[in-house]
């Protein structure tokens, strides 16, 4: 992904978390009567997780998780979600594990659309109707 | 209580898109004043749009926040939307017109009703609607898409992912084309021409799909009509001595203990298809003990609606999914029974481009946790062949027993019984329902052959979709409730208009046809009032 798309991505994470809002009411269905409305926000849990991933960093590592390398800090991130089941990307807020609202996050967006079709897709963005027939244009590489 | 009375020519109640069809052309064609009543709250203001689509992106929350009236769960299909505009500030925007032979099932098939008029009779009205509206559309070839006049707008282009998908389906020998669509395919009057950020359903940021509340903000901005929201109407009653209908009491949710009394000489009833039925039911008296229009019994009765075969293909096709989403190819050709059968099926054809199945994932097939670049390239792998979902209503012939009931063992905020829904198919439906659901999806079958591909999972929607009826329209009073205008047959100045008219619903989305049977019925409610000048005539 690059340094930058990367920092695009937390931060982009990181204003959802901000924005988050306990009691608004969602999207209700057609021809459902059921009214719902958003649970508890999914932060204080996924704080603990950050601060158990950094006190298994310190552990084992003798760092913060933050200045431990790629390959360790998967290692532990695969550690803690070792025991969770399940093939699919869960919803962000039923996210049971900061890394996964992360990865949650990223992989709903147009930006990971796009950079996995390697295309400007651009989806649910405002774009002009008369490129509609014609095939994405190659996402440009550095 | 103390009473407060507003005298008006055309009393509206309800502010859907039926009620803003009515009072758009009465107020375009005829000097009259015009009322209209809403129990739910104002849509929010446009510059809100923007806002509410990016909450609703970000945390699914609905982009039309309070748009319901608390404590009004009715059992069975009901869309929570009480607000101006109605359940079409909901709406994708999807505006098919029905076929000719949706109007003549007995005649021509011996199952379910004819309607009071035909498909020509409602063509103007079509046209009308679409132009009102701003319909972008595509004609299908004449033998299948009949109409009167072109279409005023381009038809939104079709995208990559459609054109290869359309390549795809006439390989198999069906002909498809652009979904026709209220969203502008150029801007106009204000509104925004597509641009195709794929959220028409819940919201159209830009004005380009067409919304109730952009009718009646220009109509109460020109003065043209005077909306009174959060204002519930209790019941309608009839004048002493006569049939006429005089009054409708209403109380505003803001100072419930005023009574409001609006005197009108017309009144139009456009509560959609549950409490159109449920406020003639329960505007009851000593001289109408079953309710206003009932004298047929049939009030609330022959609910109706369409449900929906639906398959994701998995086709050997590079797909981009996000070019426009919510964009579809369509077809008529199956929307007259196939010569070669003796049994009664008429369905359409919709197809999508769809992500199913091309998602990222966490984990393989082996249950190896997958992160950083091995879930990109696992992913990469997994989007190397598209996916079309394909969809097909079929319409369900209601039973009379598919009805609108009063549950009296619920009360609601008012004190009246609990509406209840429940929607029954009619012998024949039942009789026919395996039948038509497997001849659906033999023929998805077929189009997943034809292009090399597979079905990944298929599903029945129990859900009928666009429900309506409850007010079925007739030539015979005792078979119906309301004449083709939807005039009901007991009250000279009653109208109820839109989806609980219609006797049947079709098999394909019905908004379009509720517009179209409300500019009829606002065509022949002008009749009384004096026209506004030959310029604005309707068609």
């Amino acid at each position: 992904m690059g340094r930058a798309r990367l920092e695009i991505a937390s931060d982009a994470f990181w204003r959802w978390m901000n924005g988050y809002r306990e009691g608004a009411e969602l999207l209700h269905p057609y021809g459902s009567p059921r009214i719902s409305y958003s649970g508890p926000s999914p932060v204080p849990n996924w704080t603990k997780d950050l601060a158990e991933l950094d006190r298994a960093a310190r552990a084992k590592h003798g760092a913060a998780f933050s200045t431990i390398s790629v390959a360790n800090r998967q290692a532990l991130v695969r550690a803690a979600l070792d025991d969770l089941k399940g093939e699919r990307l869960v919803n962000i807020v039923s996210a049971p594990h900061i890394a996964l609202g992360l990865l949650a996050h990223f992989y709903d967006s147009s930006e990971a659309t796009d950079l996995c079709y390697r295309a400007q897709i651009g989806r649910n963005k405002c774009r002009p109707l008369a490129h509609n027939g014609r095939k994405p244009l190659p996402v440009a590489t550095l | 209580m103390s009473a407060r009375v507003i005298e008006t020519d055309v009393c509206i109640v309800g502010s859907g898109i039926s009620a803003a069809m009515v009072a758009w052309k009465l107020s375009d064609t005829r000097r009259a004043e015009i009322v209209v009543l809403e129990a739910g709250d104002e849509a929010p203001p446009t510059s809100d749009l923007h806002a509410l689509r990016s909450r609703f992106l970000a945390y699914g929350e609905s982009p039309w926040p309070r748009d319901h009236l608390d404590d009004l769960d009715v059992a069975g299909i009901q869309s929570r939307s009480m607000q101006v505009g109605g359940l079409a500030m909901h709406w994708g925007g999807v505006t098919p017109r029905f076929s000719p032979e949706d109007f003549r099932l007995r005649s021509l098939y011996g199952v379910g009703s004819d309607w009071a008029l035909t498909y020509d009779d409602l063509d103007p009205f079509y046209q009308e609607a679409e132009e009102r509206m701003g319909v972008a559309g595509e004609q299908g070839p004449s033998v299948l898409d009949p109409r009167g006049k072109p279409f005023t707008l381009p038809a939104l282009p079709l995208t990559y992912n459609l054109t290869m998908l359309r390549d795809w389906t006439t390989s198999a020998g069906i002909p498809m084309w652009s979904q026709p669509s209220a969203k502008l395919s150029v801007a106009r009057e204000g509104r925004g021409a597509c641009c195709r950020n794929d959220t028409c359903f819940p919201i159209c940021p830009v004005g380009a799909k067409y919304n109730p509340d952009m009718t009646w903000r220009a109509l109460r901005a020109n003065g043209r009509v005077r909306l009174h929201s959060r204002t519930h109407v209790r019941r309608l009653l009839a004048k002493q001595g006569s049939n006429q209908i005089e009054v409708a009491e209403a109380v505003s949710r803001d100072r419930p203990t005023e009574q409001l009394q609006i005197r009108a000489k017309t009144f139009v009833v456009a509560c959609g298809y549950v409490w159109s039925s449920y406020l003639l039911l329960t505007s009851t008296g000593t001289r109408f003990p079953s309710g206003l229009a009932n004298s047929s019994g049939l009030v609330g009765k022959y609910l109706c609606g369409h449900r929906n075969v639906q398959a994701f293909i998995e086709l050997p096709l590079e797909l981009y999914p996000g070019i426009n989403e919510q964009h579809s190819l369509v077809t008529k050709a199956f929307m007259r029974p196939a010569p070669s059968s003796d049994r009664y099926l008429r369905h359409d054809l919709r197809v999508w481009e769809s992500s199913v199945g091309r998602e990222a994932r966490l984990r393989t097939d082996a249950g190896v946790l997958l992160l950083g670049d091995a879930l990109l390239a696992d992913w990469r792998e997994r989007v190397k062949k598209g996916t079309a979902r394909v969809r097909s209503y079929y319409d369900v012939l209601p039973a009379r027993e598919s009805e609108l009931a009063l549950d009296s063992s619920r009360k609601t905020p008012w004190g009246t019984p609990f509406p209840a829904v429940m929607m029954r198919d009619s012998g024949e439906s039942k009789a026919l329902r395996r039948y038509q659901e497997e001849e659906i999806t033999k023929l998805f079958e077929r189009l997943a052959r034809a292009g090399n591909g597979r079905i990944l999972r298929k599903n029945v929607d129990e859900f009928q979709d666009h429900p309506a009826g409850g007010c079925r329209m007739g030539t015979n009073p005792g078979q119906s409730v309301v004449d083709s205008y939807g005039r009901t047959h007991d009250h000279e100045n009653l109208f109820v208009v839109g989806a609980p008219t219609m006797p049947t619903a079709g098999c394909a989305n019905g908004t379009l046809t509720f517009c179209a049977l409300s500019l009829r019925s606002a065509s022949k409610i002008g009749e009384t009032f004096p026209a506004r000048g030959p310029a604005t005539e309707s068609p």
